[in-house]
């Protein structure tokens, strides 16, 4: 499969701009806590990205609404053990249960959160190829082994899957169940893939030395000048930041 | 101009132990030394010696002189030079290629070594290698032959001065044997290959320097005789270059496995097969190029891969043996991998493995990934047997074994086809010619039956000039 033509459009933004953005973004989803700004967030980055996420993943997506729902049973259950909300007053009732604002405040602000920060994953993605993000964190000046780091990963990650077909394979031929459930079950699934991968891991690493490796220079090229993409993203950035600090 | 030379007192691994003594070898320009040898014999040691990377990235030692195109790799000074002079080219495309992609990894090379102009030159040599097409392509997406043909990009975009190339056929059909080999009769300066199927070599080399126990045992020079020949196989080196088609057993005890009319493969046909069988008392090789759909085939009779269309029928249970065996071992210890089969499968496969391995369970409490190739091969084999197949397949069997592992393997191949149908999928047309009752070809999209001298002619006209 052509990894260009599958993940990136021509002529968008550029993958650091666009780095720096989604990173922002997270940062600001991590520390918030008032649901009007993250609702900010959710409007400007995570709509457009979870859209874009649904058009690539689809049903992937059902993930997000399971994680809101965790988060909702796990607030109840904190206010129903005492750990949390004892003084919040009803919001709902469903027959003997109370729905406290605590819980419906702590499954808006969770959900946004998350919401967000998977859009700004998911808008990263949906615009930049992994290769194009990997190379510019090189430009950006990140250190040359976590950039191989990172490119390795995306190589070796369609070989362990691959691999991990070879393992339940011969796990089946061999008599053992087709859903592994004790820790010996994981044991065998494991045990293979990690040796074969160590081994591997040590080979390429004399093939990157023998291919200079450790003559590599910093690539950094630093921002390339910005354009429309990249002004849009600025009024974005700014526009969410503004939020963060009025509410 | 350039020069490979190195005298080895000895060298050592970090563990001590004592892999090479006394090997001397000279490769100047144009020159090309193939050094061969059996399993075990430290011919992939004097590969890492010569590079520089024994001493520098595993620890190891090595007493002696080495000068790689005028630089020492055994001080860190030249090492750091090394990948600017020479080339190297690994055994296994999957251990030695990085990056996700072929443009990448072509890169990777140029910009670690400061290229300005990187990104024309990646191009221009993905253009040479017929891979600019799938430039920006996940590397898990090509072929084998493409793999094979990227880290010979990858590792000669920077014009080396010198090449080293390290069991450069392994794992390769004959078709992409016979384009590795013009790539090495094409490179002007001086080579060394580490091989041990010398046969493919012998045309364009001027030297053959087999090892045995890390000692040089033989050297030969260019034009090699008949004598020599004889001589190199006499040292488990695969040098036979005329292959004489033996006869087929001819013995169909009773039909295990059919096929007909049945299309293979994933999400589109790969494999057309209108008629094959496999029967207990006979081995069937099945040939054809990479991505043909021999593995295909062999995982449709395991049960692994429904066909598309029509039925694949075998009585009885059938047992694949994927081309790494490594996939084949899921426990830690070579004891509880072979009781474990003995549990689930129903016969003790401990007496198979002991006689194949010679070891009277001195290996038992090993870990699998920790045996010798050939050891891991009587393994994943002595495992397949406690399941009792009445249909045994095996893929590339013969990866990575020398003259006496193969010979072993044949006859063990012949003592398990009494009791099993044994299909085989192979590129070696050595274990065509000598093992094969019957043979199939997979060319083309269509499966069809050929006769043994045909299925040889076809394997070895693919990789000659």
């Amino acid at each position: 499969m052509k990894l260009s033509s599958y993940w990136s459009p021509r002529g968008g933004p550029d993958p650091a701009y666009l780095l720096l953005y989604s990173f922002s973004i997270t940062l600001l989803a991590v520390v918030e806590e008032s649901p009007r700004a993250l609702l900010v967030l959710f409007l400007v980055t995570g709509v457009p990205g979870l859209t874009l996420g649904f058009l690539r993943f689809g049903r992937m997506l059902v993930l997000l609404p399971l994680t809101v729902i965790g988060a909702f049973i796990n607030a109840m259950i904190l206010y129903y053990l005492g750990v949390a909300g004892k003084d919040s007053p009803a919001a709902a009732s469903v027959g003997p249960l109370v729905i406290p604002w605590y819980a419906v405040n702590a499954t808006i602000v969770i959900g946004l959160r998350i919401a967000s920060i998977a859009g700004a994953g998911l808008l990263l993605s949906g615009l930049a190829n992994p290769r194009d993000v990997i190379r510019s964190l090189e430009a950006l000046g990140a250190p040359k082994g976590l950039v191989f780091s990172l490119a390795y990963a995306l190589r070796l990650l369609p070989l362990l899957f691959s691999e991990l077909g070879e393992v339940m394979a011969m796990r089946r031929q061999r008599g053992y169940r087709r859903v592994p459930l004790t820790p010996g079950d994981y044991e065998t699934i494991m045990l293979p893939l990690l040796s074969v991968s160590v081994q591997r891991a040590v080979w390429v690493g004399v093939s990157a030395e023998l291919r200079g490796f450790r003559l590599r220079r910093s690539l950094r090229r630093g921002l390339r000048r910005p354009g429309r993409w990249e002004a849009l993203l600025a009024v974005a950035l700014a526009l969410q930041i503004a939020a963060v600090v009025l509410f | 101009m350039a020069e490979i030379e190195a005298k080895i007192g000895e060298a050592r691994y970090s563990t001590g132990y004592k892999t090479l003594e006394d090997v001397a070898i000279t490769a100047s320009e144009g020159h090309r030394v193939l050094v061969a040898g059996p399993s075990g014999s430290g011919k992939t040691t004097l590969l890492l010696a010569v590079t520089g990377v024994m001493v520098n990235l595993l620890g190891g030692s090595v007493k002696g002189f080495i000068n790689l195109a005028g630089v020492n790799p055994l001080e860190a000074r030249g090492f750091r030079e090394v990948p600017r002079l020479v080339g190297v080219i690994l055994q296994d495309p999957e251990r030695q290629i990085a990056m996700p992609t072929p443009l990448d990894e072509v890169l990777f090379t140029l910009e670690n070594l400061g290229f300005k102009d990187a990104e024309e030159r990646a191009w221009r040599s993905l253009e040479a290698f017929g891979l600019a097409g799938k430039a920006l392509w996940w590397v898990e997406t090509l072929s084998g032959g493409e793999k094979r043909r990227l880290t010979l990009a990858a590792g000669t975009v920077h014009d080396p001065e010198a090449l080293l190339l390290d069991e450069p056929t392994a794992n390769l059909d004959p078709w992409i044997v016979g384009e590795t080999i013009k790539f090495v009769r094409g490179f002007s300066g001086p080579e060394i290959i580490v091989e041990h199927k010398a046969r493919y070599f012998l045309d364009v080399v001027d030297e053959v320097v087999v090892l045995s126990g890390g000692h040089v045992a033989a050297r030969f020079k260019r034009p090699f005789t008949e004598n020599d020949i004889n001589r190199m196989e006499e040292l488990g080196v695969d040098a036979r270059i005329e292959l004489k088609a033996s006869e087929p057993r001819g013995e169909c005890l009773s039909t295990v496995a059919k096929i007909a009319g049945a299309r293979l493969g994933y999400d589109a046909p790969v494999l057309s097969v209108d008629d094959f069988t496999a029967c207990r008392g006979e081995i069937v090789a099945v040939v054809g190029p990479n991505g043909s759909g021999k593995t295909t085939l062999l995982r449709a009779l395991a049960g692994q891969r429904k066909p598309l269309n029509g039925v694949v029928n075998v009585q009885g249970r059938a047992f694949y043996v994927p081309q790494n065996p490594d996939y084949s071992f899921l426990f830690p210890s070579v004891e509880r991998e072979l009781e474990e089969a003995r549990r689930l499968g129903g016969r003790d496969p401990r007496p198979l493995f002991r006689a194949l391995a010679g070891s009277g369970g001195s290996l038992e409490s090993m870990p699998p990934f920790k045996l010798s190739h050939g050891q891991r091969r009587w393994l994943s084999i002595a495992v397949a047997y406690a399941y009792r197949p009445s249909l045994l397949l095996l893929d590339e069997p013969t990866t990575g074994l020398d003259i006496s592992l193969y010979s072993r393997l044949v006859a063990l191949l012949r003592s398990l086809s009494r009791e099993a149908a044994v299909v085989v999928a192979t590129h070696d047309a050595r274990l065509v010619a000598e093992a094969a009752d019957r043979v199939y070809a997979a060319l083309e999209g269509d499966l069809v039956e050929v006769g043994k001298v045909e299925a040889l002619k076809l394997l070895e006209s693919a990789w000659r000039p």
